[in-house]
């Protein structure tokens, strides 16, 4: 009777511990699915747009304003953002790259280091927007920054799958060049793997997109 | 207080007292500045603050520099996800109201510049209104750094104006 007892509080005891260790193999089980899943989660306490599900972009052909290419490819390695526009915007193009280059100054990283990001201004204007005025145009707000162009077709494929739009007011009434551009005013984030990650729209503050992407780029990680 | 910080105090207080007002009786113009554009660029902006000091609406009929070909009001409006440059062509400064031109909203867009522009430099412009008078100002360019820590509010297109026209639309965004 008394090493029945014994035996069934031994058994008690085993249970207790295989129960502890499959809690704690549990946790770790799940925190490392966790961590390995943020892909498919969105990142707390950010204020910019953030897809659920990071979207693939499909092919499309641009030139840098040094006349590299400017593919799918290139948006992979590293964080970009992409902001749409055009040089002879007099408001919004320059305010906005004004308040990239402050983000720029405050950022914890530099130039070649991992999780550096990177700027492309992307000319909806190409008419008027040659690669070099978009080289001299870009690097006047940060020497980092990249003008991209190319044809409208081209440029079309990439806004279109991004939600960018863009249009021209009273282009074909008069015989000079100051048709303005309308254009969405919102910053596009590219994870490293080249994929659309987020949607930073107006107003802009650059210490808020800092600390965003800061949260941005640590919970989905520089690769 | 810090050098850096007193350095700044003073600026400050400079730029206050050096901050040009124009006046012409009923219409007085503040806070006139233009951020240095990129030299390969031919526009740039211009902002101030028109007050209009008077019982009645006076509205601006021309706008000129001799430094621009021309010079028209616009004002940043969002609609449908997309920045419009609406220009306003007899801009209303409401009786005992003021027009704010600010970054992101209301502003001058001088176009066709004529030769370079920089920071310290001065954009002379001269505005006409419907009651006759017409003011000289200046507007001094700086380099726009600092000043420009957020831009380009949540706009609504206002009632009445006209906006765009040949829009190409992408394929719209699924939050």
């Amino acid at each position: 009777m008394s090493s029945e007892k014994e035996k069934s509080s031994q058994t008690l005891i085993l249970a207790i511990i295989v129960a502890a260790f499959s809690l704690m193999g549990g946790i770790w089980l799940s925190q490392k699915h966790f961590l390995e899943n943020n892909d498919t989660k969105i990142v707390p306490g950010v204020e910019i747009t953030v897809l659920p599900v990071a979207r693939e972009l499909k092919p499309f052909i641009l030139q840098t304003d040094e006349g590299k290419p400017f593919t799918p490819a290139t948006l992979k390695g590293q964080w970009s953002f992409l902001f749409f526009g055009y040089t002879n915007c007099p408001d919004i193009c320059p305010t906005t790259l004004r308040i990239m280059q402050s983000v720029w100054k405050k950022l914890p990283t530099k130039q070649g280091q991992p999780g550096h990001p990177r700027l492309y201004f992307i000319s909806v204007d190409p008419d008027r927007d040659s690669a070099a005025t978009l080289k001299s145009y870009t690097r006047y707000f940060n020497p980092e920054f990249t003008g991209v162009t190319g044809h409208l077709d081209e440029i079309d494929k990439l806004v279109n799958q991004l939600g960018i739009m863009y249009g021209y007011d009273e282009k074909d009434n008069g015989n000079d060049k100051d048709y303005n551009v309308n254009h969405s005013a919102s910053l596009i984030l590219i994870d490293p793997r080249g994929r659309m990650r987020a949607v930073i729209s107006p107003p802009h503050i650059a210490d808020k997109i800092l600390a965003d992407f800061e949260r941005i780029r640590i919970f989905y990680g520089d690769k | 207080m810090n050098y850096k910080k007193t350095v700044l105090f003073a600026t400050t207080l400079l730029s206050l007292l050096a901050s040009p007002a124009f006046a012409a009786n009923s219409i007085t113009i503040t806070d006139s500045w233009s951020p240095e554009a990129p030299p390969v660029v031919k526009v740039m902006a211009g902002y101030m603050v028109i007050h209009n000091n008077s019982n009645s609406d006076i509205a601006i009929t021309s706008i000129k520099s001799k430094l621009f070909r021309k010079v028209e009001i616009h004002n940043t409006v969002m609609k449908d996800n997309t920045l419009h440059m609406v220009r306003q062509d007899r801009p209303i400064i409401r009786a005992k109201q003021t027009l704010v031109l600010e970054p992101g909203k209301y502003h001058m867009m001088l176009i066709g510049r004529q030769k370079p522009v920089k920071a310290g430099e001065n954009i002379p412009v001269t505005l006409s209104f419907d009651n006759g008078k017409s003011i000289n100002i200046s507007l001094p360019v700086r380099k726009a750094d600092e000043k420009n820590k957020k831009t380009a509010p949540a706009m609504k297109c206002g009632g009445g104006m006209k906006c765009g026209g040949g829009m190409k639309c992408g394929a719209s965004m699924k939050k």
